[in-house]
C-alpha cells in the first residue's frame, strides 16, 4: 500500500475517487457546483485575490490529474487558476484528462460566484468548506473581518496531514465481510437527452422551518421526506408511461442518497468521504400511497445508515482496491474494465439521486454579503435528473439538474410539497 | 468601481476591457444581455435564533449517531463459513473427478486382466493432481506448510513414476535432490520476502536469485549423474545473466525508496 507523504509533489487518489477518472465523461460527469448570489456585483479583483490567498491553504485541491502505470495520481502545482466567466450552462465539463486542467474552476458573473469541483478532488462537504473559506476571504478583502467558524479555515494555518488522508483507508476493517449484495437495475425516467452538452436547472425554495415542522410531525428526517417525495414523483411518471402503453418498465425504484461519513467517524479529511444509501421500493408489489412510501423510505434508510452497514460498504470498496489482481493491473486495462463495468452496472442501479448538504452556517459578518447559496449536481445520461439540497438562513434550496426536456419529475415533486402545505417558489437558473 | 455592462462584475477603473469577459467597458451590451440576477424567491417567515437552533438540531438528529462500539465481525464469521463451504465443495468436486478418472482407468485395466502396462501412470498422475489441488484447501494460508506438502507430493509422484519404470535409476540421484532443492529454494525465498518485507521489485529479485542458485544445483546433479563428477558450465552463464537484472531491480527499488516521489508516483499501487 502506498503511504501518503504530504511533502511529496503528488497525491494518490482516495478510494472513492479512483473510479472517476476512468468513468468520467460528458455522459457521466463527476462534478458538482457550489454557488452564491451576493448582495452586490462581484468585485473581480477581490475575488481573484481571495482565490490566490485561499487555494494554497488547500494544497490537495491545487493539483492536476496524471496517469501512472497502475493508478492515476494528483500532481501538485502552484498555479492559481484565473477567475472565469460563468457560462450560461451552469456546470460545464472539467476536462480532467488534459494534462494541466485544473480540477476546480472558479467563475463569476454579475452577483454570482460559483466553484465547480471535480469529484476526484473531494465530496460536497469538502467543497462546501473550501467555498465558504473563499467567500470569507472575499468578504475580508472587502473590509469586513470575519470571525472564526468551523466551516471556515484559517488561511494562516498550515494544512494538517489529516486533511490529506484517505479516510476510507483509515476506517478500513481488515478481513472479509459479506458484500452488500447485488442489486437489479432500477427504473429510469424516459426522455431523449439534449444533443448539446447543455443541461437545465430548476431551483425551488421553501421555508425550512415549515418543512422541518412537517417532517417532525411525520417522524422522519428532512432527507427521508424529500426522498419519499422524489420516489412518489417517479412512481407517477412510471404509471403514466404504463398507461400510455409503453413497454414494461423496470419495477424497482431506487434512490441514491449520499451520506457524509464525517458524521460517523472523527476525521479532518478534506477528500472524498461519502457513501451511499439505496432505499428502494418494488412496484411489482402494488400501488403505494405517499404515506407508505414515506414509511418504507424512513425505515429502510434507518437500517441502511447503521454504522455497521456503512462499515460494510467501506470494507468492500477498500478491500477491492487492495486485491493484488486489481492493484497490479495496468491502468490501461483498468480504464477499459472500469468504464464498461460502471456503464453496465454502476449507473443502472439508481433511478435518481438526492444529495442533502444540510444546514449551511456562516459567521454573522458574512450574512449581509450573501443573498443565497446554491448546490448543484451534474446529472448523468442514465438517471437524467438529479437533486441537490441545502438550507441557508431560513430557506431550503432544492435544485434539480436535468438533461431532458421534460419537467414532469420536478412538477410532481414540488406539487407534493404544495399538497403538504409547504409554499414553494420555483425559478430556472 | 465601474461595473461591466456585459457580465455585471465590478472591475477596476481605467480598464478598457473587462478582464473576465473581455467586453469593452464603454460599449453597449449586445441584445439578449446574458447577465441576469436570479429573481428573489418568495420571502419566507424569519426564524429567531431559538428556532434556527431547533431546526439545526432536528436536521442533525435526523441521522442518529450510533454508539461507536467495536465493530463486530459477524460478517467476517459468515464469510469464513462461506469460505469453508466453498472449500468443502471444491474438495468434493475435485475428489469426485479424480475418483471418476481413477475408476475409469482401473476398469479398463481390470477389463484387460490387469495387463495394461501404462495404467499405473495415469492413476499416479490423477492422485498427484488431486493432492496438488487439495493441499491449498486443506492448509488454507499456511504457506510454509503448503510448500512442504507440495514438495512431498511431487517427490512421492516422481518416486512412483520411477518405481513404475523398469530401470529405476533416476529418482534418488536426480528427482529427489532436484525437487528437494526446489522446495528449499521456495521456502527460503518466501521466508526472505516475508522476513524482510520486500517490495514487489525486491521479491522479484529474490525469486531470480533463487532460480539462479537452483539451476546451478540442477546442473551439478546432472553432471554427477552423467559424468560421475560435480562441475558447472552452462548454468553458470545462465545464473550470471540474471545478475544484471537483479542489480537493476535492486537499484530501481532503492531509488524508489530514496528519491521516491518521481518514480513512486508513476508506479504506486
Amino acid at each position: 500500500m502506498t503511504k501518503l507523504d504530504i511533502h511529496d509533489d503528488w497525491l494518490p487518489l482516495d478510494n472513492a475517487a479512483k473510479i472517476y477518472p476512468s468513468t468520467a465523461s460528458i455522459k457521466s460527469p463527476a462534478e458538482f457546483r457550489m454557488a452564491a448570489t451576493l448582495s452586490g456585483p462581484v468585485r473581480l479583483l477581490y475575488l481573484q485575490s481571495a482565490l490566490e490567498n485561499t487555494l494554497p491553504r488547500f494544497p490537495y485541491f491545487q493539483v492536476y490529474l496524471r496517469r501512472g502505470f497502475f493508478w492515476y495520481y494528483l500532481q501538485r502545482n502552484n498555479k492559481i487558476p484565473r477567475i472565469e466567466l460563468m457560462q450560461n450552462v451552469p456546470v460545464g465539463i472539467i476536462s480532467v484528462k488534459e494534462r494541466t486542467a485544473a480540477m476546480l474552476r472558479v467563475s463569476a458573473r454579475g452577483s454570482d460566484i460559483a466553484v465547480d469541483f471535480s469529484h476526484i478532488l473531494t465530496d460536497g462537504n469538502g467543497g462546501l468548506r473550501f467555498f465558504l473559506t473563499l467567500l470569507a476571504e472575499y468578504v475580508r478583502l472587502s473590509g469586513v473581518e470575519v470571525s472564526a467558524h468551523s466551516n471556515i479555515f484559517d488561511l494562516n494555518q498550515q494544512p494538517s496531514p489529516e486533511e490529506f488522508e484517505d479516510a476510507h483507508r483509515t476506517q478500513f476493517l481488515s478481513g472479509k465481510t459479506v458484500d452488500p449484495g447485488k442489486m437489479p437495475p432500477a427504473y429510469h425516467v424516459p426522455g431523449r437527452v439534449f444533443l448539446s452538452k447543455r443541461y437545465r436547472l430548476l431551483n425551488g425554495r421553501a421555508p425550512v422551518a415549515k418543512v422541518l415542522q412537517l417532517t417532525k410531525q411525520m417522524g422522519v428526517s428532512l432527507t427521508e421526506y424529500l426522498t419519499a417525495v422524489y420516489i412518489c414523483a417517479l412512481i407517477r411518471i412510471r404509471k403514466e408511461e404504463m398507461e400510455h402503453g409503453k413497454r414494461r418498465r423496470r419495477s424497482i425504484i431506487r434512490m441514491e442518497i449520499p451520506v457524509d461519513m464525517r458524521r460517523y467517524y472523527q476525521t479532518a479529511s478534506m477528500r472524498n468521504f461519502s457513501l451511499f444509501l439505496s432505499p428502494e421500493i418494488d412496484m411489482k408489489l402494488g400501488e403505494y400511497t405517499f404515506e407508505e412510501v414515506l414509511r418504507q423510505t424512513h425505515h429502510s434508510m434507518q437500517l441502511l445508515k447503521s454504522r455497521k452497514e456503512l462499515q460494510r460498504q467501506i470494507t468492500r470498496n477498500v478491500g477491492a482496491e487492495f486485491k493484488p489482481f486489481v492493484r497490479y493491473t495496468p491502468l490501461l486495462i483498468k480504464d477499459i474494465v472500469l468504464s464498461s463495468v460502471y456503464a453496465r452496472l454502476g449507473e443502472q442501479l439508481h433511478s435518481g439521486v438526492i444529495s442533502n448538504l444540510g444546514r449551511v452556517d456562516v459567521p454573522d459578518e458574512m450574512l449581509p454579503f450573501i443573498d443565497s447559496l446554491y448546490f448543484m449536481l451534474n446529472p448523468n445520461h442514465v438517471m437524467k435528473k438529479c437533486c441537490a439540497v441545502l438550507s441557508f438562513r431560513e430557506e431550503l434550496s432544492i435544485t434539480f439538474g436535468s438533461v431532458i426536456e421534460s419537467r414532469s419529475l420536478e412538477r410532481y415533486f414540488f406539487e407534493q410539497l404544495i399538497r403538504n402545505e409547504i409554499p414553494v417558489s420555483v425559478k430556472e437558473l | 468601481m465601474p461595473i461591466c455592462r456585459n457580465c455585471g462584475v465590478e472591475i477596476e477603473e481605467n480598464l478598457d476591457r473587462c478582464p473576465l469577459c473581455s467586453y469593452p467597458s464603454r460599449e453597449v451590451p449586445a441584445k439578449g444581455w446574458p447577465f441576469h440576477r436570479p429573481e428573489e424567491a418568495e420571502p419566507a417567515g424569519r426564524m429567531n435564533a431559538k428556532d434556527r437552533k431547533q431546526s439545526h438540531d432536528r436536521e442533525e438528529s435526523a441521522v442518529p449517531l450510533e454508539s461507536a462500539g467495536p465493530l463486530e465481525t459477524e460478517g467476517q464469521l459468515k464469510s469464513a463459513e462461506r469460505d469453508d463451504r466453498v472449500r468443502l465443495l471444491f474438495a468434493e468436486v475435485t475428489g469426485f473427478i479424480a475418483l471418476a478418472g481413477g475408476v475409469v482407468v482401473f476398469a479398463v485395466d481390470f477389463a484387460y486382466g490387469m495387463a495394461v502396462t501404462w495404467s499405473r501412470f495415469p492413476l499416479a498422475a490423477i492422485g498427484f493432481v488431486w493432492i496438488l489441488m487439495s493441499i491449498p484447501c486443506w492448509l488454507r494460508r499456511r504457506i510454509y506448510l503448503i510448500i512442504c506438502a507440495e514438495t512431498c507430493n511431487m517427490i512421492l509422484f516422481l518416486f512412483l513414476l520411477d518405481a513404475f519404470t523398469p530401470d529405476n535409476l533416476w529418482f534418488m540421484s536426480l528427482a529427489l535432490p532436484i525437487t528437494a532443492g526446489l522446495g528449499t529454494a521456495l521456502l527460503l525465498t518466501t521466508g526472505c520476502i516475508r522476513r524482510f518485507r520486500l517490495s514487489v521489485l525486491g521479491s522479484i529479485s529474490m525469486v531470480l536469485i533463487a532460480m539462479g542458485l537452483w539451476i546451478l544445483w540442477i546442473e551439478m546433479l546432472i553432471n554427477r549423474f552423467l559424468d560421475g563428477r560435480v562441475y558447472v558450465s552452462w548454468s553458470l552463464i545462465a545464473a550470471a545473466s540474471v545478475v544484471p537484472i537483479i542489480a537493476f531491480l535492486f537499484n530501481f527499488d532503492w531509488r524508489l525508496k530514496k528519491h521516491g516521489s518521481n518514480l513512486k508516483k508513476h508506479f504506486h499501487v
